[in-house]
């Protein structure tokens, strides 16, 4: 039975939670929701003790701490098989995403509390949980792509409904912002699952077309070279190119970043924290899960290229955080960048062939994972506390503002660490990425990497100037009568700045935790590639 | 061994002191305020808002819109809460009970206390390991050693007369806890640079003072700006500290990178023995880069720019960071990578020493002209930390670091005193104007009001000026004559012209606040008549004044410990005898001596309107003092870079992502609803258009990949 399985519950819980919101009186209705995600959160939780009480071990790919494996789809015609499997599965580097993914959406129900049609608001939330859930924890290629594509639904929902009325394209007549973002979010997306279905497509059927299990693609690499519109790429490279690029506009790469500003400006909070801070990831873990370990070939051709489009991510995403009038829009440019930094992380961890540098191979990749979790809570908090400053003063714009820690002395405070956090002092979560990155990915990329560290000044620059802008300096009398964050509004900011500070000062449950999966990975890649 | 290994509790207490109090005491304070100021008396609640000094200020708002601004300068509560006041005693007690212990491990490692031998290469302390594999390795690991004990009693010392002084001067602040939350802090991240054993901590405690830096400039966090003092609000000071200092450590992370990937560690120990096979120019690169940290946290030429703008902050914490330790980390890190650095090429050092004379030079000569009484101090500090770093260019592996960190430790007590009695003097004249007063053009004659301070701040101006049998006498005349026996000709004469400006900024600044013409002593000692400000200023409470006379002592006392340069490098010394009989030590007497004798010709024997009158009907000496007096035009010239340069480049990334690739993004999207426009007469005409377009787009794109696969197979 796949309910003995925790990983069952952990992807239909909120399923289950969402009918319940819908079933139950709005007054209970927001009490189910909590309840379920916040069980959600509690299973994945145990998850992680259990393993962690018995050896510290969460496993790699090939072996997996802990997992399920079922039939489901196998459709024959002649020679064409078409299987699809049930298969589940955490490691290290999945079990880190799916406890962010609890964390942040438990945390986004408590922060919607008072939304209007507050019930499907819930469900919707819910129900995304359960798409995301289920991309980090599918080992079958075919139910990645399933779950990839269950979660646009609510999201282009949750935009597109309680999105913002400001008009802001006026090619497009009175279309209010937030049913143009949603379209945006959608088509982006859209537009990359064609390619990543077109690829997976083609590595199932060029390595036998019996099973789209990952753990299978681990030894039945493709190989040699396929001839394109008169084009020789190897085959690898090909198929990374189509799968990538879902990838690519999910973290979102350079050129395909714009639709993250837009979703973010007119997303309702809760919803952008879900968005900057699993949804993106989604790409990054892809990245790393599909493309580094069973494109290993296909992805150390296009490395080169990775490592300067990272770049540019980094410092590009930077550099537009100046100029931006809006606090969300800032932080959504702010994710650009700061995303990069993992992109340059993976693009060290397959940037050489062989053993060569493996150790400092190793340390980018496993920066680029921390990244991807600190990333998550950090972005999460910023956005938490726009949204409260939003919910209080009805405006993002900074230039507005002027001296409000007077008035909110508990949202500064939260709104400051958020913003240092962000630009990596060292104690917090961000430090230990971007550190063991950079340093590392300097073996590989000498030069790009060099170039990435300027980030450092930019990101200081964009963040304290904001929070100075809005907060410090005299202060604004037009103000005067705003009210501090709630104790109900603290309570997501109090949490995702306790586990920034856990991560920051002991990161090595994370690293350990991450440890054996990224080594597993480097060691196929350097078989692969020798 | 066990009294060295247990020195991690002098690096965790200070931390211990932020969380008792930002969890604990600071919470007391701010829950039980209420009830409190309920018992606080009439004149109380109202001297506290007098003091507190809020102002209105209209200013037109981004569309012409009038708003209004409340500039509070100084909040002020009626009256302490207990949950205030524990905080800062527990953040006195821990830091009194760390610097016992920090100086019985000088007093031990140095033999006073015999029976306790340093052991070669130091003790570890603590440690922690990230992430090892193979070659590459991230581990927090602390250390103490000659070299960090030596820079600890500086640190807690200085933090603990900082702390008890503190009391007096932020009586009744409204952030009175959160103040000491953060020099708790602070004193913890420079605790940690002091034991870092190797380039992760080092960077990690590098950061964390940064912050602690910019939370305390920007500690009264609604004060306006005051152009016409060209001074910049708080907020504005603390943004532009840190991010200037970032820019540094740029250069400082892509050195770390280079020696780590070259070597796969961060340990200095093990960088040492490792970098010998290191590629010689790429090394000396490294370190030039390495370096680079140091020009942006001890604010050197061209780096400097953040510095004067960070006396915004309360005084105390521009003695304890902006004067005494902080700034002094760049210094220190330089020589505890000593050896990184003599490993590499000469170039290396020879940077070290020209950025150090350089920037000496031309942060004194800003200094001569400045108005600002904080002000000058911060370019004497920029000029000072100058010095050291010409002490550590130009020692050589002879004399080690002993030179450059001598002048450290004498700096940071004769520093540490003339920020705390220029802090005495702003506390005074606050009560006595209520409202705040930098300039000196509104003092004169202050020895008649506060004997104390004045007297202490003679010491620690004779003590800078390198007077003979003070403490900065030995510190620098060594480390001046040192530049000459190295062969360092030029850098010997920048220095030495040095000295003389310091002597005289250093005279002028004093005798512009304490004395005047008809003084007594000549004009050294000020009578109330010459006060060219309001009110009637008193000398500060004793909680201000016993540091200072403390201090006094210290700025004598620590020139005589001659034994530093052995202390910090095996075998080298400091010779007493023959640093007497060389004549280029008297050459740097004389030269002081006349540097302080024109000061007291002109600002003791002139009246300061004459002076002033006589510079503006002078064409040249007009100029000369405009530009002095705008600091080279260096932040107008950042300023404009900043505006059309960075901000510029924003802009164009702006419209970049606006019109090419949104243009392209919604071009092809109104191409696409084109199609659909037909349905648009029905009444969801436009949701069926984007449909339309939707799986039109959609479709189309099924094929392709269709064909693709097909195609491949």
């Amino acid at each position: 039975m796949i309910f003995t399985s925790d990983l069952t519950w952990i992807l239909f819980l909120p399923v289950l939670g969402a009918l319940a919101v819908l079933a139950t009186p709005v007054r209970i209705a927001r009490w189910m929701a909590l309840l379920f995600s916040a069980a959600t959160f509690a299973l994945s939780l145990a998850i992680f003790i259990r393993i962690a009480v018995n050896g510290y071990n969460f496993g790699s790919l090939a072996n997996p701490a802990d997992s399920y494996n079922a039939p489901w789809i196998n459709f024959n015609a002649g020679s064409f098989h078409f299987v699809v499997n049930y298969f589940l599965g955490v490691d290290g580097l999945a079990l880190p995403m799916v406890i962010l993914n609890a964390l942040l959406t438990m945390l986004a129900i408590i922060g919607g509390w008072h939304k209007t049609r507050v019930k499907e608001y819930m469900a919707l939330i819910l129900l995304l949980e359960t798409g995301v859930m289920g991309v980090f924890i599918s080992l079958d290629l075919f139910l990645f792509f399933l779950f990839w594509e269950v979660e646009l639904a609510p999201m282009f929902l949750l935009i597109g409904i309680w999105g913002n009325e400001h008009i802001k394209h006026t090619v497009f007549g009175d279309m209010p912002g937030r049913i143009y973002s949603a379209w945006k979010f959608l088509l982006y997306t859209f537009f990359g699952s064609i390619f990543m279905l077109a690829g997976i497509l083609l590595l199932y059927f060029n390595e036998g077309g019996t099973t789209a299990s990952m753990q299978f693609f681990l030894t039945h690499m493709p190989g040699g070279n396929v001839s394109f519109l008169g084009i020789t790429m190897s085959l690898q490279l090909l198929i990374f190119l189509l799968i990538y690029l879902a990838f690519a506009i999910k973290i979102p790469m350079f050129p395909f970043h714009t639709w993250l500003p837009d979703a973010h400006t007119d997303a309702p909070t809760e919803v952008s924290v879900i968005l900057a801070g699993i949804l993106l990831k989604m790409g990054a873990y892809g990245l790393i899960r599909i493309c580094l370990t069973l494109l290993p070939v296909g992805i150390q051709q296009f490395s080169g290229w990775l490592a300067i489009l990272a770049v540019i991510n980094i410092l590009y995403g930077a550099g537009i955080c100046l100029v931006q009038t809006d606090m969300k829009r800032l932080i959504a440019y702010s994710s650009v960048s700061h995303m990069g930094v993992v992109l340059l992380g993976v693009a060290a961890a397959a940037g050489l062939t062989g053993t060569a540098q493996l150790a400092f191979r190793t340390a980018a990749l496993t920066g680029a994972s921390i990244q991807m979790f600190s990333h998550g809570i950090i972005t999460g908090l910023l956005f938490f506390c726009v949204g409260v400053i939003y919910d209080h003063a009805h405006t993002r714009e900074i230039a507005v503002f002027g001296g409000v820690a007077r008035v909110m002395p508990v949202l500064a405070t939260f709104f400051t660490f958020a913003g240092l956090a962000s630009l990596g002092l060292p104690g917090l979560a961000g430090f230990v990425a971007e550190y063991m990155t950079f340093t590392a990915s300097f073996k590989i990329w000498a030069a790009v990497t060099a170039a990435s560290v300027f980030t450092m000044i930019l990101t200081a620059s964009y963040l304290l100037w904001m929070l100075k802008r809005v907060f410090y300096g005299p202060f604004n009398l037009k103000w005067k009568l705003l009210p501090d964050a709630t104790l109900r509004e603290s309570l997501p900011l109090i949490s995702l700045a306790s586990v920034i500070v856990l991560v920051g000062i002991y990161p090595a449950f994370l690293i350990n935790m991450l440890n054996p999966s990224l080594t597993a990975i480097m060691q196929t890649v350097t078989t692969a590639l020798h | 061994m066990a009294l060295y290994s247990y020195s991690w509790l002098i690096l965790f207490s200070p931390l211990f002191s932020f969380v008792v109090i930002v969890f604990g005491t600071r919470m007391w304070d701010l829950l039980s305020r209420k009830s409190v100021e309920a018992t606080a008396t009439h004149e109380e609640k109202e001297e506290a808002e007098e003091e507190s000094d809020i102002h209105e200020m209209k200013v037109q708002g981004p569309k012409g819109e009038d708003q209004t601004f409340l500039d509070i300068e100084d909040p002020k509560v009626p009256r302490l809460t207990p949950g205030a006041r524990i905080s800062a005693y527990l953040g006195i007690v821990i830091m009194a009970l760390a610097c016992i212990y920090s100086w019985i491990l000088l007093l031990a490692s140095t033999g006073v206390i015999p029976g306790f031998p340093m052991p070669a290469g130091g003790v570890p302390v603590f440690s922690y390991n990230w992430f090892t594999q193979a070659t590459a390795s991230y581990t927090l690991a602390f250390r103490v050693d000659n070299l960090a004990i030596s820079m600890m009693v500086v640190v807690t010392t200085v933090s603990l007369l900082v702390q008890f002084y503190s009391q007096g001067y932020m009586e009744r602040s409204s952030g009175y806890a959160r103040f000491y939350a953060y020099l708790s802090l602070f004193t913890f991240s420079m605790l940690d640079i002091t034991f870092a054993q190797n380039f992760l901590v080092i960077f990690i405690g590098w950061e964390l003072v940064g912050l602690s830096s910019y939370l305390l400039i920007g500690f009264w966090i609604n004060k306006r700006a005051k152009p016409d003092e060209d001074r910049l609000s708080p907020a504005s000071a603390s943004i532009e500290a840190f991010i200037t200092t970032r820019i540094g450590d740029v250069g400082f992370i892509i050195g770390i990178m280079i020696l780590f990937t070259s070597t796969g560690t961060f340990d200095f120990a093990q960088l040492a023995t490792r970098v010998g096979t290191m590629d010689k120019a790429l090394l000396t690169t490294a370190m030039i880069l390495v370096f680079c940290g140091a020009i942006g946290k001890s604010a050197q030429f061209p780096l400097h720019v953040w510095l004067p703008p960070a006396m915004e902050g309360p005084t105390p914490v521009s003695a304890l960071i902006h004067a005494a330790t902080m700034v002094a980390a760049g210094v220190y890190m330089v020589a505890r990578t000593f050896p990184l650095f003599a490993a590499a090429g000469p170039q290396a050092f020879e940077v070290v020493a020209w950025v150090g004379a350089f920037t000496a030079l031309f942060a004194a000569s800003i200094a001569m002209c400045q108005r600002d009484f904080k002000r000058v101090l911060a370019f004497s500090t920029i000029s000072q930390l100058g010095y050291m770093f010409v002490g550590l260019g130009v020692a050589g592996s002879a004399y080690g670091p002993g030179p450059g960190m001598f002048h450290l430790f004498t700096h940071a007590f004769f520093k540490a005193l003339l920020f705390l009695g220029a802090g005495s003097v702003l506390h005074a004249l606050h009560h006595a104007t209520h409202h705040e007063e930098q300039r000196m053009d509104k003092m004169g004659g202050l020895a008649a009001f506060m004997p104390i301070t004045a007297i202490t701040w003679l010491v620690a101006t004779l003590s800078i000026a390198g007077f003979p049998f003070f403490a900065g006498f030995y510190s620098k005349e060594s480390l001046i004559g040192l530049a000459f026996d190295s062969g360092h000709y030029a850098i010997w004469a920048v220095t030495l012209f040095t000295a003389g400006l310091t002597g005289f900024y250093m005279l002028r600044a004093y005798i512009l606040a304490f004395g005047g013409k008809g003084g007594a002593w000549g004009g050294l000692w000020g009578k109330a008549e010459l006060y060219r400000g309001e009110g009637h200023p008193h000398e500060s409470p004793l909680t201000m004044t016993i540091p200072l006379v403390l201090l006094a002592i210290a700025s004598v006392a620590a020139g005589y410990w001659f034994g530093i340069y052995g202390y910090l490098q095996p075998g080298a010394s400091f010779d007493v005898g023959r640093f007497f009989a060389d004549y280029k030590t008297w050459v740097g007497v004389v030269v002081s001596i006349a540097g302080l004798g024109v000061a007291y010709a002109i600002y003791a024997r002139i009246e300061y309107a004459r002076i002033h009158e006589y510079v503006e009907s002078h064409a040249v000496l007009r100029t000369l003092h405009r530009i002095l007096l705008n600091k080279y035009y260096m932040d107008t010239l950042y300023n404009l870079l900043i505006k059309y340069g960075v901000l510029g480049l924003s802009h164009v990334e702006q419209a970049f992502d606006m019109y090419i690739v949104d243009g392209l993004v919604n071009g092809v999207a109104q191409v696409i609803t084109l199609f659909g426009r037909d349905l648009r007469h029905t009444e969801t005409g436009r949701v069926q258009a984007y449909m339309i377009g939707f799986f039109g787009g959609v479709a189309v794109l099924a094929i392709v990949v269709i064909a693709l696969v097909a195609y491949v197979k």
